[in-house]
């Protein structure tokens, strides 16, 4: 505002350029990404009812009061209201079996935000995905309350015995893997397999929030719209599963499942749209971006297919985001005009 | 250096669209000012003309407190190579030879003139009978009797940078010149006085380049505008015609994106050669001056008229009536804004060009100097601050860059003060256009960093050379 200045004529503010902005906001960004989850969510309660409830409360609870703790810490002013722990707190939730207990679900959740993000330092400084980190935490202090899945729609009591439990396409698929030659084994499994269509909808057994492909790809297409993703990421996770995928149902097609299984069953899907391209731990430039995501891909189809688990996004992502220093490194932006007067 | 192949020149002059990569699209907001023609305000009573108006050294006065000037009358020499004489835009008295406050912030000394109205009216209007045409024959002018007719005119680099034009026109044997571009973009908001000129007076702008191919040698050219402005591409378009210049000169439409009309990004554009970093256009054969500038050069070749006045854009929400104003060198800003009814009651900043690169100014008491193109008052709703958040590495910096670079990076280094890392990720490539600031959803000041960067960047150099 103009304001009387010591001679008594009009002083005005002076400050550095630019004077405008644009619109977007981070908290929007935040926000965009919440939309992008309410259709995974809406699947979730679906098919999964109070469970679903249940583990949204809990890791979001977790998720924040670990951020207020760590500022608390700190010494730093309050960074709630950005929004990122309640993103971490959902993302993870939407990445646990419907069976899982609440209280250690919290505890995922204060993992994620207190290891995964403010260890680091906070917002921007983390070097691995937080809903990851978490993840992983309790896939290796829980391996085998993560890997019990309930049939959708199967009355769920917490702790209780009456959930139906089945098993999920991915771990229909492992069995196939370890079936290896015998014709009968891999008949049996792949009777059980359901066909891709349905797992398309999501009416199968999983994590809350990988049963429903559509409902991933519409919060895609969201983010994408949005622009709050670029394609290069999902589409370097689909491409690098596909590569990957196709190669190996090439080489060995009786023993592993088509690859349009691979990319509508397990959480690939939500990998490539929502969990990898969580800004602060992928790299900074496009292209560092398609290979990050070209990797995730890879490496969660060599976890699936050769490796031990049925699997792999949670790891893959969180090698990807180690070599994120190094692929920034390698795919920095060359300034135009260093070098030479050559211009595309 | 060699230079990459020109592509040819179609004959129908329809190239368009051409663009760089990266650039954001700020609001046009040009709708204040650009349907005004441009206007004479009444004459200021009196003018500033601080000596520092130019890149290079300080002119030197020539005249006394008390003498009498006629309007275009020399009254500080030049000191150097790089330096411009100035010249009296008003005929009257000189007042004083004093410091006045400069839009830099510092006090500048300074010759002040009183205005004679009715002798710079008289001058003005003999002025105007001599006009100088698009297809002037010029055949008969030697290339260095143009570079010192504009040298003597004082001619600086219209477009903001307000740099000895006659320096670029010079013939030097180690980098020749083989394209003249004129900068007719004008890509940053709010401003239109270069396109009302564009629309209002092609001939001298066109006259101007002529001038420019003869002097540097050149044998091609073209006048870049964005296609936001169709109507001066059409104007500018029949002008070459009739002029009959079609095969050497063309009008690029240029693709409307901030920030185009940047040397760094235009060249490449209409060009596809890029100025190399720490390099500048002569090196890669081109010659860019501002429209406005090439019309200057046609006035002062054709009828020898000093630089004494210029197209001002006052706009902005915070200007009552904005307008596109013909003002001489030197004029008040408060004069100025006083002729256009003053500034509203909710006026916050005042901008010294477009609200993308303009620095601000504290005061009014400022005079209107060569390289000034605009002033845009901005409005308290439109310049509150926003919280600066942590950086999320979204990209969308890297994205924008207009040169390729990656602001959040060399951000994060300026701002925990590591320089070295800073100048290795290419801090001194920054052209400092504000892209990166503008989409930051963070809100980080990257461009501040950039800046204070570069100037913890060259006291340490300075250091390191003790």
């Amino acid at each position: 505002m103009a304001a009387e200045g010591k001679s008594g004529r009009e002083s005005f503010a002076v400050q550095s350029s630019p004077h405008l902005s644009g619109a977007l906001t981070t908290p929007r960004v935040m926000i965009d990404v919440l939309i992008a989850l309410v259709p995974a969510v809406v699947a979730a309660l679906l098919f999964f009812k109070l469970a679903t409830v249940v583990l949204l409360a809990s890791t979001v609870a977790g998720a924040l009061l670990a951020e207020w703790f760590g500022n608390r810490l700190m010494r730093r002013p309050g960074s709630l209201g950005d929004g990122s722990a309640i993103v971490t707190g959902v993302i993870l939730a939407l990445c646990l079996p419907p069976s899982f207990p609440f209280y250690f679900a919290a505890l995922g959740g204060a993992v994620a935000t207190g290891i995964g993000k403010m260890a680091f330092g906070g917002l921007g400084y983390n070097l691995f995905n937080p809903a990851m980190v978490g993840r992983t935490f309790l896939t290796a202090c829980f391996g085998t309350m993560m890997t019990t899945w309930l049939e959708p729609g199967t009355l769920h009591v917490i702790g209780g015995v009456e959930a139906v439990t089945a098993a999920t396409p991915l771990g229909l698929a492992k069995q196939m893997l370890k079936a290896g030659g015998d014709q009968t084994a891999m008949a049996a499994v792949a009777q059980q397999m359901p066909e891709v269509t349905r797992l398309f909808i999501g009416n199968v057994g999983g994590s809350l929030g990988e049963t429903s492909s559509l409902a991933v790809l519409l919060g895609g297409g969201w983010l994408l719209g949005r622009r709050t993703i670029t394609w290069h990421i999902p589409a370097g996770v689909i491409l690098g599963a596909l590569v990957f995928g196709t190669l190996a149902w090439l080489v060995t097609p009786g023993a592993v499942v088509n690859p349009l299984m691979h990319l509508f069953g397990g959480a690939l899907l939500f990998g490539a749209f929502i969990i990898a391209t969580d800004p602060v731990t992928c790299p900074l430039s496009m292209a560092g971006r398609f290979w990050f995501g070209f990797g995730v891909g890879l490496l969660t189809m060599l976890i699936r297919i050769v490796g031990g688990y049925p699997e792999g996004v949670m790891y893959a992502v969180l090698l990807m985001n180690a070599v994120t220093p190094f692929l920034d490194r390698l795919t920095a932006t060359k300034p135009l005009g260093l070098g030479g007067a050559a211009h595309a | 250096m060699p230079s990459t192949k020109l592509p040819p020149i179609p004959p129908d002059l329809e190239r368009t669209r051409w663009t760089f990569r990266g650039g954001v699209h700020p609001p046009e907001r040009k709708t204040f000012s650009e349907e005004r023609a441009i206007e004479r305000p009444a004459l200021p009573p009196e003018v500033r003309l601080p000596l520092v108006m130019h890149a290079g050294a300080p002119a030197k006065p020539v005249v006394e407190k008390k003498a009498e000037v006629a309007r275009g009358q020399l009254v500080a020499e030049p000191a150097g190579f790089i330096s411009a004489p100035i010249h009296a835009p008003v005929s009257g008295t000189v007042k004083d030879i004093t410091p006045v406050w400069h839009p830099s912030g510092r006090m500048v000394p300074a010759i002040i003139l009183a205005t004679d109205a009715e002798a710079t009216a008289a001058a003005i209007e003999e002025e105007a009978a001599r006009t100088v045409a698009a297809d002037h024959d010029i055949s008969a002018l030697a290339p260095e009797a143009i570079v010192e007719a504009v040298k003597t005119a004082g001619i600086v680099g219209l477009g903001g940078a307000a740099f000895p034009s006659f320096v670029k026109l010079m013939r030097l044997p180690e980098k020749p010149i083989d394209f003249v571009l004129l900068n007719g973009s004008e890509c940053e908001p709010y401003l239109t006085a270069d396109h009302r000129m564009m629309l209002e007076r092609p001939a001298p702008i066109l006259a101007g380049l002529r001038l420019a191919m003869r002097a540097t040698g050149a044998e091609r050219a073209a006048i870049a505008i964005e296609d936001n402005k169709p109507d001066a591409i059409e104007t500018l378009r029949a002008a070459v015609r009739e002029a009959n210049v079609s095969e050497r000169i063309e009008v690029a439409a240029v693709k409307s994106k901030y920030p185009q009309g940047g040397e760094r990004t235009l060249i490449p554009a209409v060009t596809r050669r890029a100025v190399p970093v720490g390099g500048f256009p002569p090196d890669i054969g081109v010659c860019i001056l501002n429209v406005g500038t090439a019309a200057a050069i046609a006035q002062a070749v054709v009828c020898g008229a000093p630089l004494i006045e210029r197209e001002v854009s006052l706009t902005g929400r915070g200007v009552r009536e904005p307008g596109n104003l013909l003002v001489p060198i030197g004029t008040p800003v408060s004069y100025l804004v006083e002729q256009r009814g003053g500034l509203t009651a909710d006026a916050a900043r005042v901008i010294l060009g477009g609200p993308m690169m303009g620095p601000t100014a504290s005061h009014l008491e400022i005079p209107i100097l060569k390289g000034m193109s605009g002033i845009t008052v901005m409005v308290a709703d439109e310049v509150r601050p926003r919280p600066e958040m942590p950086c999320i590495r979204c990209g969308r910096c890297v994205d924008a860059c207009p040169v390729d670079l990656m602001p959040a990076l060399i951000g994060r280094y300026v701002a925990k003060r590591m320089i070295d890392e800073a100048l290795a990720t290419h801090l001194m490539a920054c052209v400092e256009c504000g892209t990166c600031s503008y989409v930051c959803p963070s809100s980080i000041p990257l461009v501040q960093y950039m800046r204070s960067g570069k100037f913890l960047a060259r006291k340490l150099q300075q250091q390191q050379k003790q």
